[in-house]
């Protein structure tokens, strides 16, 4: 990019943080800040001013030690993962531990929950462990999540189906309400999965989780 | 005075509940699994996971490996990289220094999976000496099972309850009671880590029967129990000397230069030495009376021999 295109995307960028001014104190604190908004693409930021929606898209910002990540992009259930096939519950997984990932950013577990049973001991155990590490205006810095290799053993009569799944997840750090460290980071994981889903009534959930080991 | 027992018995219970949602736990995901045991196993018979029994030994779900650090391909090293690179100055004044090495682990259970950095304890670097450093890895591990079964690991202690003799038709208790150790130990120039546990036990009797391989090793019990049967218990049916002994099995793993614990392929058998048992017959007689009465009496110093 050249400067001089740099210097107007920048400029473009400041109707779209006036304009966001009109509409919400916090968006306007996130348009304030270039650097996170000229990573992205000017061009889109460039047609958000076009669009009728008040409310343009705010920049994600990760967690660290000074507060909590801001504007995480949420999950989105992807079509192809409400098929029961091995393609569908294979996607179904990938999302699962988006929706996961995006728990461990925002202590927000209401998009994992519904998609997970409660009889699953694994899953209740991480979301006491995230309820735990949100409580009390605590929070986690890291602990994304990535699923590299995902690959469903399916079997079209069986009741429930078994994805074999590589989960890595950053290290944790935590921290307390006042900025202090709250227990010794999490260490990164490398680890084999397997989930067990269930197909009902048109979309899959999570009955069990373990560790292949 | 009552009141202030009312008011403690009210907070109480609140008090338990909030200690339990407010302590900071680990929330990593491995670390949750770990922690509620949701250990599955591939079953080899039908290709499908289930879960692991409760007595399941988990090997290392792992696999390393170790890059050069800056190495972009097979002979070129990544200019950029180097001065930014650990450095692995010589073990000894006037010896070559060694190549920084970064490890990676994997899950084994994976097929082609993503390597990430694998960080030691001590996250020191990694350093390999030796002039081909690629190749030391594959030499060491080529070597490490019959280096680990030269190893002077110390076998098992055996004991026998009641020892040296015992009696025919009662239960006898036997174990062996063996230790994890550790050794270093220089191979192709590099400083191993080998750490030596005992997994199996096998009992020999010395008449011919045996127990095992199991893992049960077995512990002592009180004298006042003597003779009640144990995991590891064995009942004589013949009279005479026998010689007890113990093979134990052990299992290892290996460290090069401060690199992760990787496992050694097979086990190694280590005998400890026999000892005898000598096993009697019990006969029992009831009598009328005793040896102040009856001198003569079976059994009584007055007694003529037999």
């Amino acid at each position: 990019m050249t400067p001089r295109t740099s210097k107007f995307a920048r400029t473009r960028l400041f109707v779209v943080a006036t304009l966001a001014a009109a509409s919400t104190l916090t968006a306007c604190v996130n348009s304030a800040q270039p650097q996170a908004e000229l990573s992205g693409s000017p061009t889109v930021s460039a047609s958000a001013t076009a669009t009728p929606s008040p409310t343009p898209t705010a920049a994600y910002k990760p967690a660290d030690a000074e507060g909590k990540a801001e504007n995480v992009p949420i999950p989105v259930l992807p079509e192809a993962a409400k098929a029961n096939s091995k393609e569908g519950v294979e996607a179904f997984a990938r999302y699962w531990f988006q929706a996961l990932s995006y728990a461990y950013e925002t202590g927000d577990t209401e998009h994992w929950s519904p998609k997970t049973a409660s009889q699953c001991v694994f899953c209740v155990s991480l979301k006491n462990g995230l309820d735990s590490g949100y409580s009390k205006g605590r929070w986690l810095v890291g602990g994304k999540m990535t699923t590299p290799s995902i690959r469903a053993l399916y079997k079209p009569e069986a009741p429930s189906q078994q994805v074999e799944i590589q989960t890595i997840q950053d290290r944790i750090d935590y921290f307390e309400a006042d900025g202090s460290i709250s227990q010794p980071p999490t260490p990164p994981s490398n680890s084999a999965t397997v989930m067990i889903a269930v197909f009902e009534s048109g979309s899959w959930k999570v009955s069990d989780l373990g560790l292949i080991r | 005075m009552p009141v202030l027992v009312l008011a403690v018995s009210l907070v109480a219970p609140v008090e338990d509940a909030a200690a339990t949602q407010d302590d900071p736990v680990s929330a990593g995901f491995q670390k949750r699994g770990i922690e509620v045991t949701a250990r599955w196993i591939r079953d080899p018979q039908s290709g499908e996971f289930i879960p692991a029994p409760p007595n399941h030994v988990s090997d290392d779900p792992n696999q390393y490996k170790a890059d050069l650090q800056c190495q972009v391909d097979d002979n070129a090293l990544d200019k950029k990289c180097l001065p930014g690179q650990a450095q692995c100055p010589p073990r000894e004044p006037g010896g070559k220094p060694g190549t920084p090495v970064i490890w990676k682990v994997a899950p084994k259970e994976i097929p082609n999976p993503t390597w990430t950095d694998w960080k030691s304890g001590n996250s020191g670097p990694s350093c390999l000496y030796d002039q081909k450093p690629e190749d030391v890895l594959p030499r060491i591990a080529a070597r490490i099972e019959s280096d680990f079964r030269n190893l002077p690991i110390k076998p098992a202690d055996l004991t026998a309850q009641p020892s040296p003799h015992t009696l025919k038709g009662a239960e006898t208790n036997i174990f062996a009671d063996a230790l994890e150790q550790q050794f270093d130990v220089t191979i192709l120039g590099q400083r191993v880590h080998i750490v030596a546990t005992p997994v199996e036990y096998t009992y020999a009797y010395g008449d011919g029967n045996s127990l095992g391989p199991t893992p049960f090793a077995g512990g002592p019990v009180p004298e006042e129990q003597w003779g009640q049967k144990t995991r590891t218990s064995y009942v004589y049916q013949q009279t005479g000397d026998f010689q007890l002994s113990v093979t134990t099995t052990f299992r290892g793993t290996y460290s090069v230069n401060g690199g992760p614990n990787m496992p050694i392929p097979g086990t190694g058998q280590f005998a400890s030495p026999s000892q005898k048992v000598s096993v009697w017959r019990s006969i029992t007689r009831n009598y009328a009376d005793n040896c102040i009465v009856n001198p003569q009496g079976e059994g009584c110093p007055g007694a003529p021999p037999k």
